[in-house]
C-alpha cells in the first residue's frame, strides 16, 4: 500500500526539536511556537518577531512540533477512520452504535461505528526480552572475545554465550555486525547447550563468511547438520563492512525468516518434526587472529508472523463486519459489541455458522473491519501527525496552553495534549487511504 | 536402424478416425501411434494398430508414457472438487461425508471410495471458487511457439534456407520441454483481471526465465513518424514476443516484474515495477511450484513458490501505456540447460490472499471459505448432509460445504513420497483432465479401465474415459537420457 503521507512519516525520524519548526514551500525554515491555524494562516510566535508570524497554509510545506520530554507510546489499539485518519488508543467498549476509546492525550472518544474503517488491536510494541550487550557479566566470554563500549568484539577464534529466560516460541533476534576483513562468524540460537562447535546438539545457527549468510540446523538426530538455506549477499556487498541482521524464528511452525538491512533475504523451513527448544545464544568466531567482528545492538523480542500479516490485510468485499483473531481466523458477520465477564472483556460476534454469538476474548482479537473506507469522507487540507503513527485531518485549530483544540470532521470537537503532536503537513495529492 | 525412425515410418501407414486423435505410446527410444489395448497381469502392454493383424506387445518397463487420444479425454469431467493425499495424488469427486476418521468420496473415476483422514493433506470442495479457466497442457492445441528472429533477419534466413532448426519448445505427454533457443511459448489463456496462474517447472541449472502474464500478444505497431536524424527505438525481445504484458523474470536468487509494451504513440517501453524486495531463493537445479496471483483492479501481483509467499509488486501504469491482455507465455532468457513446464493452471481469483500457509498451525485443521476472506481453524469432526462440523477454539461451527473452498488437515510429517516408478516398471501415474492423479503399482488394464494398487487407497479400479496420460517409470525421468532426445 502506498503511504499517502510521506512527509509526515519522514518528519517523525528527524532529530528532536526544541521548538516548533515550519518549513515553507520556498525552502524557508522558521522556528517558534505555533498558536493556531485557520483557513487563512498558520500563526507562530517567534522570539525574533514582536507579533505572531502568519503564514498562508498553501505556503507551508511541513511543520514539526517541539519534542517534549514526555513520550507517549503505549496504546494497544489503532482506529482507522473512513477518511484514512489513524488514532492510537485503547478500546474500552463497543456497543451496537459506537466504539468508546481512550487515549493518553485526549478525553475519551465515543466514535460512531460508521465512521470507523478498521481497528487494530494488540499493537503495543513487542515485548523486548533482551537488549544489550550492556554489561560484560551478562555474557560468558571466552578466548578471543571481549566486551567494550556496549559491543562484543572478537579478534581471532572463540565464543561468547548467554541464555535468555522465558524465550518466546516466536521471537526476533536482531543485531548489528561490523567486520574488518574476512568475516567468519556463527551465531547459534535456540541452543540446548552454551558451547559452539560440532556434535549432536539441537539448535539453529546463522553462518556468515566469505560465501555469505546461511541458516543451518544442527540436530541430535540422524542427520547432524542440514542447511536450511542461504542468502545471496556476500561480505563484498556491504561497502561499509557492516550489516543489520534480523532473524525471525517461529518455532511453532518451524519457520525462519532472515532479514539483512531491513530486507527479507530468505524464508526457511526446518524439515525436522520438532524445533529446538533451547534458550542459548552463542557467538562463535572462526576467524584468524587479525580478523575482527564487532557485535552490538542485540535485541531479542517477541514476534508474531500473524500480526505482521494482519497489519497489511485488506478488508475485502465481505458484507458486514469482519474480525481476525491472533491465530489468523477471520469471521464475517456482525460484531454485536463487547461484554465483561469476570475481569475479562469478550467480543460478541454473530456468525452465520453458529446460532449463538461467538464469544472471543479481547486478547485474542487482532483486527476489526467495520464500514468501508469512504473516498468521499471529508479530508481537510492539513494533516497532523501523532506519536505511534497517528494521523488526524484538520482544517483549523487553536492552541490554549498545552492543548490543541480542533473540530474534526468525523470525531467532532477535540482537545489534544500538545505533547502528542509530532508534525503537520499539507495533504499530498489526493491520497488513496486504506485501512 | 533407429527404432524411432522405424516406428514413425510404421505410423505413417496408420489410419485413424479423424475426429479422435490416436493414442501415442512413448518408448525408451521412440514413439508409436495407435490404440492402447491394455496391460496384462504379467506386465505385457498391448498396442493395437490397423496395419497389424494382432496387437503389438511390449514389456511395460520399456514404456515411458501413453498419451490417450492425444491427451484429450473422451469425457471431460466438469467437477473440480477433489481430495489431495499426502502422497501427492488428487482424487476427483464429490465429498459425501467424514465420519470416524474416514472420508467418503463419490469419484467419477473410481466410483465411491473411502479414504483414511490421516492420509489426506486437504480436501477442496470448491477450489478456485469453481472458476477454473485452463488446466494443461495436455495437448499443444492453442499454444504457439513464436520465432524470435528479428524481422530484418528473417529475409536473410530465408535466403540461407533457415527454418530447419529444432523447435525451441516441444510438447510431450502433458509437458512443455525447452531444448534451447530464444523462441517464446505463449497461450491465449483468457486470464481475468483477478487471476491465479500456477505451474510446475523443472530446470537443470541456474534458472533464468521470463514469464508473461496478462499479455495481449500484439504485434509491433507501425513506428511513429520521426525526423530523419531521430532514432527509432526497437522493442526488446519480450515486447516483441508478448506485446503489452507484465513480465516476471525469475533467477535463482531474485525475481523482478516489469511492465512492457507500447505507448499509445507506438513507442516500445519497459518499466520495472516496485516491490518491497526482489530476493528469492530457489535451487540452481531442481523444481518448484510457482503461483502468480494478480489483481489488476487493486494493482497487485504476488509470487508464491512452493506454496510460500515470496514477493509482491505494486502496479503503477503510465497513462500512455496500452492496455494489457489475457495471455500467458514463457521465454528463456539465456540459452542454457533444459526446462520442463507442466501442471499449468489459470483460474479466477477472489483477490484475497490464500491464508492457508501463513495461517499454518501444527495442531489445527484450517477451513478456507469460498468468499476468499473467511477462514476458521480447529478440529473438523464430521462432514454430513453437506455441512462441515468444526470444533473451534471459541465455538463449534456448522459450515455449509458449498461455502468451503478447501480444508487443510493438520500437517502430517513429511513422508509418503510418490513411489511410482518402481524398479520393475510396474509403477504408474494416471493423470485425469482437468484435475486428478492416481498412482500405484499397475495390476492390469484394458482400454477403458486400469487397476492399480495404491499405497494409500489399496486396490482401485479407475475408468480411463477422463484420463489423458498414463506415465510409467516417471522417477528421475527429466534427468534421464531419454529427454536429451527431445
Amino acid at each position: 500500500m502506498l503511504n499517502p503521507f510521506p512527509a509526515i512519516l519522514l518528519l517523525g525520524t528527524l532529530t528532536p526539536l526544541a521548538a516548533d519548526q515550519v518549513r515553507t514551500s520556498d525552502g524557508g525554515v522558521i522556528s517558534g511556537r505555533i498558536t493556531g491555524l485557520d483557513a487563512t494562516a498558520l500563526s507562530l510566535e517567534s522570539e525574533h518577531a514582536p507579533q505572531p508570524i502568519r503564514i498562508k497554509p498553501e505556503q507551508i510545506r511541513s511543520v514539526s512540533f517541539a519534542e517534549d520530554a514526555v513520550q507517549r507510546g503505549d496504546h494497544d489499539a489503532r482506529i482507522v477512520l473512513i477518511n484514512g485518519d489513524r488514532l492510537p488508543c485503547d478500546i474500552q467498549e463497543i456497543d451496537s452504535g459506537h466504539v468508546v476509546a481512550t487515549t493518553g492525550f485526549s478525553d475519551a472518544l465515543r466514535i460512531p461505528r460508521e465512521s470507523i474503517a478498521s481497528v487494530q488491536l494488540g499493537i503495543r510494541p513487542r515485548e523486548i526480552v533482551y537488549q544489550g550487550p550492556t554489561r560484560e557479566e551478562d555474557w560468558k566470554i571466552a578466548d578471543a572475545w571481549r566486551f567494550e563500549n556496549e559491543t562484543l568484539i572478537s579478534v581471532g577464534k572463540g565464543s561468547a554465550s548467554r541464555t535468555i529466560e522465558d524465550l518466546p516460541r516466536s521471537f526476533s533476534l536482531q543485531f548489528r555486525i561490523h567486520w574488518n576483513q574476512a568475516p567468519n562468524l556463527e551465531f547459534y540460537f535456540c541452543s540446548s547447550e552454551n558451547r559452539a562447535g560440532g556434535g549432536k546438539l539441537d539448535r539453529y545457527y546463522l553462518q556468515f563468511n566469505s560465501a555469505g549468510f546461511g541458516i543451518q540446523r544442527q540436530s541430535s538426530g540422524d542427520t547432524t547438520y542440514q542447511s536450511l538455506g542461504n542468502a545471496s549477499l556476500t561480505p563484498d556487498d556491504f561497502s561499509d563492512s557492516e550489516a543489520l541482521v534480523e532473524i525471525r524464528v517461529d518455532r511453532r511452525i518451524r519457520r525462519i525468516e532472515l532479514m539483512i538491512d531491513g530486507e527479507i533475504v530468505g524464508r526457511f523451513h526446518d524439515p525436522l518434526p520438532e524445533a529446538p527448544e533451547g534458550d542459548g545464544f552463542i557467538l562463535s568466531s572462526n576467524s584468524q587472529a587479525s580478523d575482527v567482528h564487532e557485535i552490538r545492538d542485540i535485541v531479542v523480542r517477541a514476534w508474531s508472523a500473524n500480526r505482521d500479516r494482519h497489519d497489511s490485510e485488506d478488508r475485502g468485499d465481505a458484507p458486514g463486519d469482519s474480525l481476525i483473531d491472533h491465530s489468523g481466523q477471520r469471521f464475517t458477520g456482525k460484531l454485536l459489541g463487547t461484554t465483561k465477564e469476570k475481569s475479562a472483556t469478550l467480543y460478541l460476534f454473530e456468525s452465520p455458522h453458529q446460532p449463538d454469538p461467538i464469544r472471543i476474548p479481547a486478547n485474542q482479537v487482532s483486527t476489526l473491519f467495520f464500514a468501508k473506507p469512504d473516498p468521499k469522507a471529508a479530508r481537510p487540507p492539513m494533516i497532523i501527525g501523532l506519536h505511534e503513527h497517528g494521523l488526524l485531518s484538520v482544517a483549523a485549530c487553536t492552541f490554549t496552553g498545552e492543548r490543541m483544540n480542533l473540530s474534526h470532521p468525523l470525531l467532532g470537537d477535540l482537545s489534544l495534549d500538545r505533547t502528542a503532536l509530532t508534525s503537520m503537513a499539507r495533504r499530498q495529492d489526493e491520497p488513496t487511504t486504506e485501512p | 536402424m533407429n527404432l524411432l525412425l522405424a516406428l514413425l515410418a510404421l505410423a505413417s501407414g496408420l489410419s485413424v478416425a479423424a475426429a479422435t486423435p490416436p493414442d501415442v505410446l512413448r518408448l525408451a527410444d521412440g514413439e508409436l501411434a495407435g490404440k492402447f489395448a491394455g496391460v496384462s497381469a504379467d506386465g505385457i502392454l498391448r498396442w493395437q494398430r490397423d496395419d497389424s493383424p494382432s496387437p503389438l506387445e511390449f514389456n511395460i518397463n520399456k514404456a515411458r508414457h501413453i498419451a490417450l487420444r492425444g491427451g484429450i479425454p473422451a469425457r471431460s469431467e466438469a467437477r473440480t472438487s477433489h481430495v489431495e493425499l499426502i502422497d501427492g495424488d488428487r482424487v476427483v469427486g464429490t465429498i459425501t461425508g467424514l465420519r470416524d476418521g474416514e472420508i467418503t468420496l463419490d469419484s467419477p473415476h473410481t466410483g465411491p471410495i473411502v479414504i483414511p483422514q490421516d492420509r489426506i493433506r486437504r480436501i477442496s470442495p470448491n477450489p478456485f471458487g469453481g472458476s477454473l479457466i485452463y488446466a494443461g497442457p495436455f495437448t499443444a492445441e492453442g499454444w504457439e511457439i513464436l520465432d524470435s528472429t528479428p524481422p530484418e533477419q528473417v529475409e536473410n534466413q530465408d535466403d540461407e534456407g533457415a527454418g530447419d532448426d529444432e523447435p525451441t519448445w516441444q510438447h510431450s505427454a502433458g509437458h512443455w520441454y525447452y531444448t534451447g533457443g530464444r523462441d517464446a511459448l505463449r497461450y491465449p489463456a483468457r486470464m481475468p483481471d483477478r487471476s491465479i496462474f500456477r505451474f510446475h517447472m523443472d530446470w537443470r541449472s541456474r534458472p533464468s526465465i521470463s514469464i508473461a502474464i496478462h499479455a495481449d500478444f500484439s504485434a509491433p505497431p507501425p513506428p511513429p513518424e520521426k525526423a530523419d536524424d531521430e532514432e527509432i527505438r526497437q522493442p526488446d525481445l519480450p515486447v516483441r514476443m508478448f506485446g503489452n504484458a507484465l513480465i516476471i523474470s525469475i533467477r535463482s536468487n531474485y525475481a523482478t516484474l516489469q511492465h512492457s509494451g507500447y505507448t499509445q504513440e507506438g513507442e516500445p517501453f519497459t518499466r520495472h515495477l516496485r516491490s518491497s524486495t526482489s530476493g528469492l531463493r530457489i535451487d540452481e537445479s531442481g523444481d518448484a511450484d510457482f503461483e502468480v496471483r494478480s489483481n489488476l483492479d487493486e494493482g497487485i501481483v504476488s509470487l508464491f513458490v512452493d506454496g510460500s509467499f515470496w514477493l509482491q509488486w505494486n502496479l503503477e501504469f503510465a497513462d500512455d501505456a496500452r492496455p494489457l491482455g489475457s495471455g500467458i507465455g514463457y521465454l528463456i532468457n539465456e540459452e542454457s540447460e533444459h526446462y520442463r513446464i507442466t501442471d499449468i493452471l489459470v483460474a479466477e481469483w477472489n483477490g484475497m490472499p490464500d491464508a492457508a500457509r501463513s495461517f499454518e498451525s501444527p495442531d489445527r485443521d484450517i477451513v478456507l471459505m469460498t468468499n476468499g476472506t473467511d477462514r476458521f481453524s480447529g478440529k473438523v469432526t464430521a462432514i454430513a448432509d453437506n455441512v462441515v462440523q468444526l470444533a473451534g477454539p471459541y465455538a463449534d461451527l456448522e459450515i455449509p460445504l458449498a461455502q468451503v473452498a478447501s480444508i487443510h488437515f493438520t500437517q502430517p510429517a513429511d513422508e509418503d513420497q510418490d513411489d511410482a516408478g518402481s524398479e520393475d516398471g510396474s509403477g504408474v501415474r494416471v493423470h485425469f483432465l482437468p484435475i486428478g492423479r492416481l498412482h500405484g503399482k499397475l495390476i492390469e488394464a484394458d482400454p477403458t479401465r486400469i487397476i492399480l494398487h495404491s499405497p494409500t487407497l489399496g486396490r482401485i479400479e479407475a475408468r480411463l474415459e477422463s484420463a489423458s496420460l498414463i506415465e510409467f517409470s516417471r522417477q528421475g525421468m527429466f534427468l534421464q537420457e531419454w529427454d536429451e532426445d527431445l
